[in-house]
């Protein structure tokens, strides 16, 4: 009888000692990898800083242009090029609010082709003008030392935007077929000033879940 | 002295597993909420961060490298009449796509004015071609959108643009130290043959 009752007290000590153990291992897994709340100076305190949660209220309705994008999406990029070349990639983007929540921003990536061997990744910061009254775009691929500004908006269940690629050749970026999971995503340029459209990118994006 | 019963050596047993799966489910836990929680809104951020430039910069990555981290900032803005006005501020630079450019943030803080702060970003990359760093800088509150272009001089790093009002604009950074730097915001009038100073900052670099 006192032997159960040691054997008890002692299967109760070491059970709480590995309680314990546990509660440790958590307590320091989670503070070695916390990033958000890493010393200002580190490297990483720019993109603590960034990131918001959410839109800046005196974006009104005018947020929801792009928080609906906000999350991460798998991409099926399709390219068609003059002479009827047609190259097929996969990829990723992630959307995001930053500075404040006056702006989003997001990634487009492109993963590694045969002939490819570096995933390539560009950025895009969008904000809303509120003197334009219209959403400005620039998108910046340093891979390709690409610089490319647009503006526009929402027109009808569409979003369309607007631009002079570095050649000097309009271009029309277009999200359509929007909803919560999927969207469609079009760019045009014209070779003859605006008369006529040729699709140069078709890519169909489905948010990541898990 | 007591002995361990078998009982209480395959509840020992239970629990050094249990207290595995739970380190594992931790570590695996705060892996996911520091690299990629896929479905959670702050992915962009977790994949947009680099720790270091990108080995086809080579040496020219030394250009920006070394103002990675954060600076407190005294910006002063001298004015018509003489006098310098101050505001106080912060600046983070961070590599950022692959290592392939670096973002940063100039951040102003609140004044009797202005109750929010403000903050503006850049990109910087190296066009290879070009043989230069190409700058955009965007201030969402101000309508602001300005691209510059340029690289080392000596010991400073000259931008030149042209300002969203069609002015030519020059951007220096100098006095370059690990600890401070000093940053000159410029326009001309004239075509380029003058040149007024309308941005006069000096920053340091904040302690850990």
């Amino acid at each position: 009888m006192r032997d159960a009752i040691r054997t008890e007290a002692f299967q109760i000590r070491i059970a709480s000692l590995m309680f314990v153990l546990g509660l440790c291992t958590v307590a320091v897994t989670q503070t070695a990898t916390q990033p958000k709340n890493s010393s200002s100076s580190a490297p990483q305190a720019m993109i603590n800083v960034l990131a918001s949660g959410g839109p800046h209220p005196s974006l009104g309705e005018e947020a929801q242009t792009f928080d609906r994008f906000v999350g991460t999406w798998d991409g099926e990029f399709t390219s068609y090029r003059k002479g009827g070349a047609v190259y097929y990639r996969k990829g990723e983007l992630h959307f995001g609010w930053v500075l404040d929540g006056r702006a989003v921003q997001d990634l487009w990536i492109a993963y590694p082709t045969a002939t490819r061997k570096e995933s390539e990744i560009g950025t895009t910061i969008r904000f809303f003008d509120a003197s334009l009254k219209q959403w400005r775009i620039v998108f910046i691929l340093p891979e390709f030392n690409y610089v490319v500004t647009l503006q526009g908006g929402r027109e009808g269940d569409r979003i369309v935007l607007r631009g002079v690629d570095p050649n000097g050749l309009p271009l029309r970026w277009t999200f359509s077929e929007i909803t919560h999971d999927t969207f469609h995503w079009q760019g045009e340029k014209s070779y003859d000033g605006g008369k006529t459209w040729m699709l140069e990118e078709d890519h169909h994006m489905k948010r990541r879940t898990r | 002295m007591f002995r361990k019963s078998p009982r209480a050596k395959w509840l020992i047993g239970i629990a050094a597993i249990v207290v595995l799966i739970m380190s594992v489910m931790a570590a695996t836990d705060a892996h996911n909420s520091m690299n990629m929680d896929p479905s959670s809104r702050e992915a962009m951020i977790s994949v947009l961060g680099s720790p270091n430039p990108n080995p086809s910069l080579g040496e020219e990555a030394q250009t920006f490298d070394r103002l990675i981290g954060s600076w407190d900032a005294d910006f002063g803005f001298p004015q018509a009449d003489g006098t310098v006005r101050h505001k106080k501020g912060e600046l983070h630079f961070g590599w950022v796509m692959d290592g392939h450019a670096v973002q940063d943030l100039w951040i102003g803080y609140p004044t009797g004015e202005q109750k929010e702060r403000t903050i503006g970003t850049t990109f910087r990359f190296f066009d290879t071609k070009l043989k230069q760093w190409r700058i955009v800088f965007i201030n969402p509150q101000y309508n602001y959108v300005v691209t510059t272009q340029g690289g080392r001089e000596g010991d400073r790093i000259v931008l030149r643009g042209t300002d969203s009002d069609g002015l030519p604009i020059r951007w220096i950074f100098r006095e370059i130290t690990p600890e401070s730097f000093h940053w000159t915001g410029e326009k001309s009038h004239d075509g380029g043959n003058t040149w007024v100073l309308e941005e006069d900052h000096h920053m340091k670099r904040r302690a850990s």
